[in-house]
């Protein structure tokens, strides 16, 4: 018999056959002594067979490790987000929806919330846009600050059902923007100190138009996030204030993981955990808040599945936010 | 194809209350008043735009957008509200509701209206870029 911590053979020795020795299986506890388990347990999974010697143990921990990574919420381990935006669950604490719809039959409106998984709730979404299209009209903020990204005029909501089938990425729901105007607009600014750290999962398809992921700006300071701006299939993250402060790199069109860090006086970005070379700035416009374009111009053409705003310096715990996020969203880093 | 309409003052419209009067219609059409909740009373379809002269304003439009019909729906204050429509684009309009489940809004963009691109409005002023990082 072998004990593996975190995948780790930590101890080795002889196992307990129940099929000779007449002792019941217990969990909890050992049944054919006094000392029982103090703690928490959240799964046991009990096989018949030698999972070890076969090589199952690799995906099995894996699979067990996946689920818990995914339904552990990431604001539960990562606090103090300003705003956040998914089509996951992503704090134990939120009790709302995860975003408002509205069919395209005849502009009814529904609240769409989570599934026992903590997963966009597709069932409730199909069942009320039948066989049409359903629209996002409001993208709740899972942070607590109600910073709700909301589009009010229907031919720029950005659409979640299409045909009545969910518009999935990687296998998982998906906002899609029409490139054209769709945009959802954030009510206030989301930061209140200079550190900041954004991470997103969307792709922005076009290789030259420009296109905005989302551009955030008060009076005096933009962040913003697009694609395009200063050659052909590139992405960049911009911090300006008074001049750019911009990285970035070459980017494929493809679904990614795009994460903006300003921290100790310096701006970086990462595409899938890499860090950019490059100076590519991008747009942004003050006094304005948008997901999906900046603000009337510079539409995203794509799709986005998260967005986590964290009004604070992040590094320390970037690769551990980034790979929760790639972890659910099925992206390699 | 995505585009801008500036819509013109009328009577005693303004530019403003008139493009916010037209995208409040359209929305009407598929959910006409008598069938709308609270949460649908301030609904429109397309965005209104306004230019830094504070007297202009623009319908931000997708032609290729589809509007659903009710069966409930009515055109009488479109009609009155597009006064650039001609008679046989009334009825063309008037077709629509009464026979098409939904249509595309370019389909009853008038014929003498013209739909602007985004450089025409750049060049035109409505975008400056005063507030914008280059």
């Amino acid at each position: 018999m072998k004990s593996t911590l975190n995948g780790v053979v930590t101890a080795t020795g002889n196992g307990k056959t129940f099929s000779t020795n007449g002792l019941d299986l217990a969990v909890g506890g050992s049944s054919y002594s006094t000392v029982q388990f103090r703690g928490n347990l959240s799964e046991a999974i009990l096989f018949g067979v030698d999972k070890y010697t076969s090589g199952d143990i690799a995906s099995i921990r894996e699979n067990v490790g996946d689920y818990f990574t995914q339904n552990t919420p990431l604001l539960d381990t990562y606090s103090g987000a300003a705003a956040a935006y998914s089509l996951r669950k992503l704090s134990s604490s939120y009790s709302g929806s995860a975003i408002r719809v509205r069919r395209s039959s005849d502009n009814t409106e529904q609240d769409i919330g989570f599934n026992v998984f903590g997963e966009l709730d597709t069932v409730s979404l199909l069942a009320f846009a039948g066989t049409g299209d359903a629209f996002v009209k409001t993208w709740y903020c899972q942070s607590g600050n109600s910073n709700d990204a909301t589009q009010t005029a229907t031919g720029s909501q950005p659409k979640i059902v299409s045909s009545g089938a969910v518009i999935v990425e990687n296998g998982k729901p998906a906002v899609q923007f029409d490139g054209t105007d769709d945009e959802l607009s954030v009510s206030s600014y989301p930061f209140s100190q200079s550190d900041i750290y954004i991470a997103s999962i969307g792709k922005h398809t076009d290789t030259t138009t420009e296109g905005n992921l989302y551009s955030f700006g008060n009076a005096s300071t933009i962040y913003a996030l697009g694609f395009n701006r200063d050659a052909a299939s590139t992405y960049s993250a911009t911090r300006f204030l008074g001049a750019h402060e911009a990285q970035g790199d070459s980017y494929n069109q493809t679904q990614s993981l795009f994460s903006q860090l300003y921290a100790s006086s310096t701006t970086s970005a990462y595409l899938d955990g890499v860090q950019g070379t490059q100076s590519y700035t991008c747009r942004g416009r003050f006094n304005s808040n948008s997901i999906g374009g900046r603000d009337g111009l510079y539409f995203l053409n794509g799709n986005i599945q998260e967005i986590v705003i964290y009004d604070s310096d992040q590094s320390a715990n970037r690769t551990n936010i980034e790979s929760n996020i790639a972890t659910f969203y099925d992206i390699t880093l | 194809m995505n585009g801008y309409i500036i819509v013109l003052p009328e009577g005693t419209l303004t530019s403003e209350h008139r493009a916010k009067a037209i995208t409040r219609e359209l929305y009407n059409i598929t959910a006409p008043l008598v069938t709308q909740e609270p949460y649908q009373k301030d609904g429109t379809v397309f965005g209104v735009i306004e230019h830094p002269d504070g007297i202009q304003f623009a319908l931000q439009v997708d032609t290729e957008y589809n509007i659903p019909v009710s069966p409930l729906a009515t055109l009488e204050k479109l009609i009155t509200l597009m006064l650039e429509l001609s008679e046989v684009e009334i009825r063309q309009l008037s077709s629509y509701v009464l026979n098409a489940q939904s249509f595309p809004f370019g389909a009853i963009v008038p014929s003498t209206t013209t739909v602007r691109d985004q450089a025409y409005m750049i060049e035109h002023g409505w975008f400056p870029n005063e507030n914008e990082i280059d």
